[in-house]
């Protein structure tokens, strides 16, 4: 007996010393990198990394905002555009911008940055079918190579589109040709599965670059020798660092105890953490609505159900959600009620385009917003002829009942289940048979794509240079979509077919006129606001909050000089140039504004002015 | 008819090689269609990634949508990615991982499973030789205050679910007395290397996952080996023992060893089944093993990944069975001949 169990015990430690050599230990990396030195995030990552090659579907956070640079980033808040490997444009005539390169730009390998990456990242991208810039062909008739440090963009004609134009002459990232020239070589699938994930051997041209990663942590380390820092300086942090949490309270307790300095999760109650626990924390806002707005939710309701269909149904439902108190309740005051021109009307250059003269007129209000009324809804329910059964639950004019119907959200996202409730309570209300579900991610996620749902709460692209005509497009193009049951992620999830509203859309990106731009878009509005085909209930919050235990001088409501700012965000990277290490005074790059005051951003007015002013041919 | 040229063990054994085949395809079946029922959109998680990086350019959407499709043959008709599917598998391709693009699935399965394998085994061996020694002295000393003491726990805990029972360890270990950590395994954000602190740690992760395996395994084997005790302590070569006056510590000797070969089997088939065994564990303790990876490859309906790991795992269940058996047959004679006659 004894010699047995001797021998299980021996043969018990052997195990065990052979499965700590299995283990996936590096011995060669640092133990653990100066909490000083870095800027440590949260919110950017939920599972383990994957790749950082910009061709891959999903790259690792991090790529975009801090690895590889665009020609121009973008700010939303400015509404301009920041030179990066650009350093400026020229407009040849009404279908043409050249791009200068800067002449320091370099790859971190130490090869030139030239005008024949810029034309092979898009040449690759239409050959691979993802990637920085995908779908250009759609919108530009060429682009090619001046000299080397000049690059031509040529819009499609006729009907130039020319807020995609824009965005993909200016906006698009660039990878190295000599490196991905090598991969191409061997087919695209060696160019889509390069995971570029060895730090030694990564070559990108921003002034940073992986430096460790494993399933749990990713950081990205400043490359000190960077091209840009007779430029712009150098970033201040040294690392970056992101631990993979497991969900969003370990996240935010990490956030909350100062192990973390940027943060982009849902934080629930985020003033308490310096009204009630004094703790140096802060979003953009000091008081309500705490966090600028980073696009509009709303109110999708499926054409699936030929009886949703009708304007007039649409209109009541308008008014029976319960905007103040949900956006109260649900989520932490969060973000105002939208307009319902869907402009975020929180950017004040984004206010020019709201025609609040016919919302003020169609919705009664002095803000022009929608009014929760369940009395209103009621009453243009009975006289579209809606009666209620002897349920209390209405027919349409033609005897079909109205419900029962989903309303729906995924699993977990508990700001919006609560949404959901008081939507759909409000709704039964009025005499609507609505019942909430909340399925997995992944279901709502098909229901939503294939266009068979009733009612859901979902997004829409997100504020940039194209606002509010990207959001018009997202919710309203039926070219974006396909028939109901088949699955796209494109826009228009709920399958609005309105010739008249596709045509405008059109008419608003080929025209270079201020006025008549305004004139199209009011006319959109119109539309929009008769159709509802989704009812605009808020603007999702820009999910940016940052401690100032270790890091200070972040971008915020009083002094902004800098938005978009939360860590995953593509355009990011200049909120490292103006923080500065706790003690040390932090200070504003001067080159952070705009041409006019000093600075080198250029704001996208001066270029829709320099086309608008260029010669046609 | 009886062929007196093949030997009769090659031939026992060759039939249950063929059998394994059969059952390996059908669980490969099923393990292909069973994912492709749930509802869901396998990409979901992947486009929702995009959206949230700020880049909701649907030019850009659409074509990623659409090379993704074609990537994973997901728009293909089931039989064609079926057939895909088997072909690739037979030469050891088990396939991208939709989640984790692009990295291949067996990149993803490999580093975790010595993690699991480490929890497992040492825990699935410790609860089987304190479990059976325990049973053993019950059974021996039949009726006794201990007999009683230890058949009445075993009983009670080989109740327990152990993912209750690791839940229960979590609020007691790490929410009350703040002792071990109940997550992960090891603490988030340190980068893995050779250091005294970094086994500690590890350690000290180890031990609640392991313990809730442990006790709740340990009840079974207990109650297991006492019966098979029992029933040995009435055989003749016990009482025979017992007249001639051998010591009864000598007989206990025999009586243990008698009874623990039906136990081995037990404990062959459930080291067999380490890789898949304790899924709930991994994913209360969140510890990083291949259960822990099973779980997150179906809530975002990662079909490639959960297809791998299913490969991985029923491969690993079916050769410790086939093992077995080989064992057996040459243990026990009277196996390989029986199976031969038929």
């Amino acid at each position: 007996m004894k010699g047995l169990k001797g021998k299980f015990l021996v043969s018990l430690l052997c195990f065990f010393v052979l499965l700590s050599l299995l283990l996936p230990v590096k011995s060669t990396a640092q133990v653990a990198i100066p909490r000083d030195e870095t800027v440590y995030c949260i919110g950017g990552i939920w599972g383990p990394p994957t790749t950082w090659n910009p061709y891959a579907a999903n790259v690792t956070w991090g790529t975009e905002p801090f690895l590889f640079a665009p020609l121009f980033y973008y700010s939303n808040a400015k509404d301009a555009w920041l030179p990066a490997i650009g350093e400026g444009y020229k407009v040849v005539n009404k279908t043409t911008i050249q791009v200068k390169i800067r002449p320091q730009a370099k790859w971190s390998d130490g090869k030139p940055i030239t005008a024949h990456d810029v034309v092979y990242t898009f040449e690759l991208t239409k050959k691979v079918g993802t990637g920085p810039g995908a779908g250009w062909d759609a919108y530009i008739a060429s682009i090619r190579a001046v000299d080397d440090r000049t690059v031509e963009f040529k819009v499609k004609t006729p009907n130039p589109n020319y807020f995609s134009f824009m965005g993909y002459a200016l906006g698009t990232r660039v990878v190295p040709k000599h490196v991905y020239e090598e991969l191409e070589k061997k087919g695209l699938t060696a160019v889509r599965e390069f995971a570029h994930d060895d730090p030694a051997k990564q070559v990108v041209s921003g002034p940073y670059k992986l430096f460790y990663a494993d399933p749990n942590i990713v950081i990205y380390g400043r490359i000190d020798d960077w091209w840009g820092k007779d430029i712009f300086g150098l970033p201040k942090p040294k690392y970056i660092a992101h631990i993979v949490y497991k969900d969003n309270p370990s996240a935010n307790l990490a956030f909350e105890k100062g192990d973390a300095d940027w943060a982009s999760t849902f934080i629930p109650a985020v003033y308490e953490l310096w009204e009630k626990k004094g703790l140096p924390v802060r979003t953009w806002f000091k008081s309500k609505p705490y966090y600028m707005p980073d696009g509009v939710n709303f109110l999708y309701i499926s054409y699936f159900k030929k009886e949703l269909a009708d304007p007039t149904l649409r209109k009541a439902i308008a008014h029976a959600i319960p905007y103040e108190e949900m956006l109260e309740k649900a989520y932490f005051g969060y973000s105002p009620q939208a307009h319902p021109a869907c402009v975020i009307d929180v950017f004040e250059i984004y206010k020019q385009w709201i025609d609040y003269g016919y919302s003020r007129y169609l919705w009664g209000t002095k803000d022009g917003k929608i009014p929760t009324d369940l009395k209103k809804a009621n009453d243009i329910l009975d006289k579209a002829g809606y009666r209620r059964g002897p349920d209390g639950i209405r027919r349409t004019p033609d005897g079909k009942r109205l419900g029962p119907y989903t309303i729906e959200v995924p699993y977990g996202w508990t700001d919006w289940m609560m949404m959901c409730e008081m939507i759909a309570e409000n709704l039964r209300k009025i005499g609507i048979d609505v019942k909430t579900e909340f399925p997995d991610f992944t279901v709502w996620a098909e229901r939503m794509t294939t266009g068979r749902f009733d009612f859901i709460i979902s997004w829409d692209a997100g504020p940039g240079y194209d606002h509010p005509w990207n959001t018009y497009r997202f919710v309203t193009d039926i070219r974006l979509t396909l028939p109901f049951g088949q699955s796209s992620w494109a826009g228009n999830w709920t399958r609005y077919n309105n010739p008249e509203t596709t045509k405008l859309l059109d008419e608003i990106a080929a025209t270079l006129d201020v006025t008549r731009r305004k004139a199209l878009i009011s006319k959109f509005q119109r539309i929009l606001q008769k159709d509802l085909p989704g009812i605009p209930m808020f603007y999702g919050a820009h999910w940016y909050a940052y401690g100032e235990f270790r890091w200070v001088g972040w971008p915020r409501e009083e002094n902004a000089w800098w938005f978009p700012a939360a860590n995953w965000s593509a355009n990011s990277l200049p909120v490292l140039f103006g923080i500065a290490k706790r003690g040390e005074v932090p200070r504003v790059p001067a080159w952070l504004t705009t041409v006019d005051k000093g600075g080198i951003l250029i704001p996208t007015s001066l270029i829709w002015n320099d086309l608008m002013k260029a010669p046609t041919k | 008819m009886r062929d007196h040229t093949l030997n009769p063990f090659i031939k026992y054994l060759g039939r249950r090689f063929l059998f394994l085949l059969i059952t390996y395809f059908i669980a490969l079946t099923i393990v292909f269609i069973l994912p492709r029922v749930i509802p869901g959109n396998p990409l979901a998680s992947l486009l929702s990634r995009i959206f949230q990086q700020g880049q909701a350019n649907p030019e850009l959407l659409r074509s990623v949508e659409r090379t993704l499709m074609q990537e994973f043959g997901l728009g293909k008709p089931w039989i064609v990615q079926y057939v895909e599917f088997i072909s690739r598998a037979l030469r050891g391709d088990l396939g991208t991982s939709i989640s984790s693009y692009p990295k291949k699935t067996l990149e993803l399965i490999i580093p975790v499973i010595p993690w699991t394998l480490a929890l497992l085994i040492p825990s699935i061996l410790i609860a089987w030789i304190i479990g059976n020694t325990l049973g053993a002295f019950a059974g021996y000393r039949r009726g006794s205050l201990v007999d009683k003491v230890a058949l009445n726990t075993s009983l009670i805990i080989g109740q327990i679910p152990y993912y209750w029972l690791g839940m229960l360890l979590i609020f007691l270990f790490t929410v009350k007395l703040k002792i071990f950590p109940g997550q992960g395994g090891y603490t988030q954000g340190t980068i893995p290397h050779f250091s005294i602190n970094f086994i500690l740690d590890v350690l000290s992760h180890y031990i609640l996952p392991s313990l809730s395996i442990i006790i709740s395994a340990l009840g079974g084997w207990a109650i297991g080996t006492r019966m098979l005790v029992v029933n040995e302590l009435d055989s003749d070569y016990v009482s025979f023992s017992e007249h001639l006056g051998v010591k009864s510590n000598t007989i206990f000797g025999y009586v243990f060893r008698n009874s623990l070969l039906p136990q081995v089997t037990g404990l062959a088939l459930s080291l067999g089944g380490a890789l898949g065994g304790a899924l709930i564990t991994e994913i209360i303790f969140n510890y990083p093993g291949t259960g822990y990876l099973l779980f997150r490859a179906l809530s975002t309906l990662d079909y490639p990944l959960i297809q791998g790991i299913f490969v991985i795992l029923i491969a690993s269940i079916y050769l410790a069975n086939f093992f077995v058996d080989f064992v057996y047959a040459i243990i026990d004679p009277r196996i390989r001949l029986g199976q031969g006659e038929s």
